[in-house]
């Protein structure tokens, strides 16, 4: 597997999955940054880029992993052995999240992507037997997973799975906060530019990763994610 | 240790003493807990665990646990200390009932060093993975690697400007939402010494979690007692936590 396809085809797949309207739902949910709004810690675009970078730097060990784990698995063959892998990770990606509303959050947006992504890859067998499974409510579902698998079933290396996975994040968090701050357009991007070295970092991180790593917390973060879930006035559901 | 009954539930108490007094690179303690059917225990620990430096090496500590039909397990060890160059890997795996009931807490303390700086070890790992009735259910996963920017660059995400995190995880069939709003209002009424900052939730299957971050072992020790007793009269009229260390 070439790791940059040159296919014409495989490139549209990976601008498609990264558009800022993806994965449907990502509007409405902040992963704990709201709390941090209500706290008055996060209220300038110097300091959610310190947010950002600390939420980039704990994905390596959440989803960006689930993205790449995805992505090694539909490197194999698709037979009993890659389902079960699948299932596996699906339910890893699902039970290592402890703050209910990140929680119901992945796999609301997991079943939007299910959908979505095989539409837009319609002729890979590991992504269609995943997202069917998903849809059919015998999987929990996950953006990452689902993004990961796309990726690689496109001809995409692993590291491309998981840097693509991350650029995708980063751009639906600061679209988030561009809102919910509220932050300059200007801003936004500057951000944006600035997360492309954390985001490298962070893949490099991931690499070095396995399964035992999965789910590792950052405390705060998850405490703010759990505080959320009592918020009188809230402007995301997470 | 002898075990002791520290209430009139009937409920028996261990004591885990580590032999050495602290771990030590290359430790390997294995321990396995069955507890069967409708029995009921409380297992803590004699002090503080002190994990050492461990040169190119790491202590490890390995927990087997299984609980029968009604079997009640509280684990409610002393804080964690990790010395200049520790690393330290605690693995717990859970195979428990869907009947039977779990409360397993952990207080982690920024460790100690000759110089008074904090922080000093390499890495902390504590990995908690529970099935319930064979079904993987919940993991709860917490790595703390000071050398990597948690507690500085991204300390807005990981202890802000306090020093210890603390963790419950409970699983017990009767762990819904309202025996969780229950336990906020309960646990916002605490008083501590020290600034607390914890939030609670409804793991995956019927469970619970706890996280706090504060700067004093005895605060997060109320908090984690406060919890263990808010579980232990809602679900079991059980008095209190009387541990006799204290």
């Amino acid at each position: 597997m070439q790791s940059t396809p040159t296919d014409g085809r495989a490139q549209l797949v990976m601008m498609h999955l990264t558009d800022s309207a993806l994965p449907t739902g990502g509007f409405s949910h902040s992963f704990g940054l709201e709390t941090y709004l209500h706290r008055e810690l996060v209220t300038s675009a110097e300091n959610f880029a310190t947010w950002l970078r600390g939420y980039i730097h704990q994905s390596a060990y959440n989803d960006a992993l689930v993205a790449c784990l995805a992505a090694k698995v539909a490197k194999q063959p698709f037979d009993d052995s890659l389902r079960d892998q699948l299932r596996r990770l699906d339910q890893l990606a699902h039970i290592t999240l402890i703050p209910r509303q990140i929680r119901t959050a992945n796999s609301a947006m997991g079943q939007r992507m299910a959908k979505i992504a095989p539409a837009v890859l319609p002729d890979s067998p590991v992504l269609s037997y995943y997202c069917a499974g998903v849809l059919a409510g015998d999987m929990f579902g996950s953006p990452a997973l689902t993004h990961g698998l796309t990726l690689s079933a496109a001809g995409f290396d692993v590291t491309s799975a998981v840097r693509s996975y991350l650029m995708q994040m980063t751009t639906s968090l600061t679209t988030n906060a561009i809102r919910g701050i509220p932050l300059g357009q200007d801003s936004g991007q500057r951000i944006l530019s600035e997360m492309h070295q954390v985001i490298e970092d962070t893949v490099t991180v991931v690499a070095t990763l396995d399964y035992i790593d999965l789910g590792t917390t950052s405390p705060g973060l998850e405490i703010a994610q759990m505080t959320h879930e009592t918020h009188r006035s809230r402007m995301f559901m997470s | 240790m002898r075990p002791h009954y520290l209430d009139e539930s009937g409920q028996v108490s261990y004591t885990i003493i580590n032999p050495g007094g602290a771990y030590f690179g290359g430790d390997d303690y294995h321990v396995v807990v069955e507890v069967e059917e409708g029995a009921s225990l409380l297992l803590t620990s004699q002090s503080a665990t002190k994990v050492y430096k461990t040169p190119g090496n790491y202590a490890l500590q390995d927990f087997r646990i299984t609980l029968g039909p009604g079997a009640v397990l509280e684990y409610v060890p002393d804080q964690l200390i990790a010395y200049q160059g520790a690393t330290f890997s605690q693995h717990t795996t859970v195979d428990m009932d869907s009947r039977a009931s779990l409360f397993m807490s952990e207080i982690i303390t920024p460790g100690w060093s000759p110089t008074g700086a904090l922080f000093t070890y390499d890495e902390v790992r504590l990995r908690t993975s529970v099935s319930v009735d064979g079904e993987l259910t919940v993991i709860d996963n917490l790595l703390v690697r000071p050398g990597i920017g948690e507690l500085t660059d991204h300390s807005l995400l990981f202890l802000e400007d306090h020093t210890h995190v603390a963790t419950v995880l409970a699983l017990d069939q009767a762990v819904d939402d309202v025996l969780l709003e229950e336990l906020r209002e309960y646990l916002n009424s605490l008083e501590f010494s020290t600034p607390v900052r914890f939030g609670s939730t409804l793991t995956s299957g019927r469970g619970l979690a706890v996280r706090a971050i504060g700067s004093y072992t005895e605060d997060l020790h109320l908090l984690i007692t406060a919890v263990a007793n808010f579980l232990r009269a809602t679900l079991r009229t059980q008095g209190p936590l009387h541990l006799r260390k204290y």
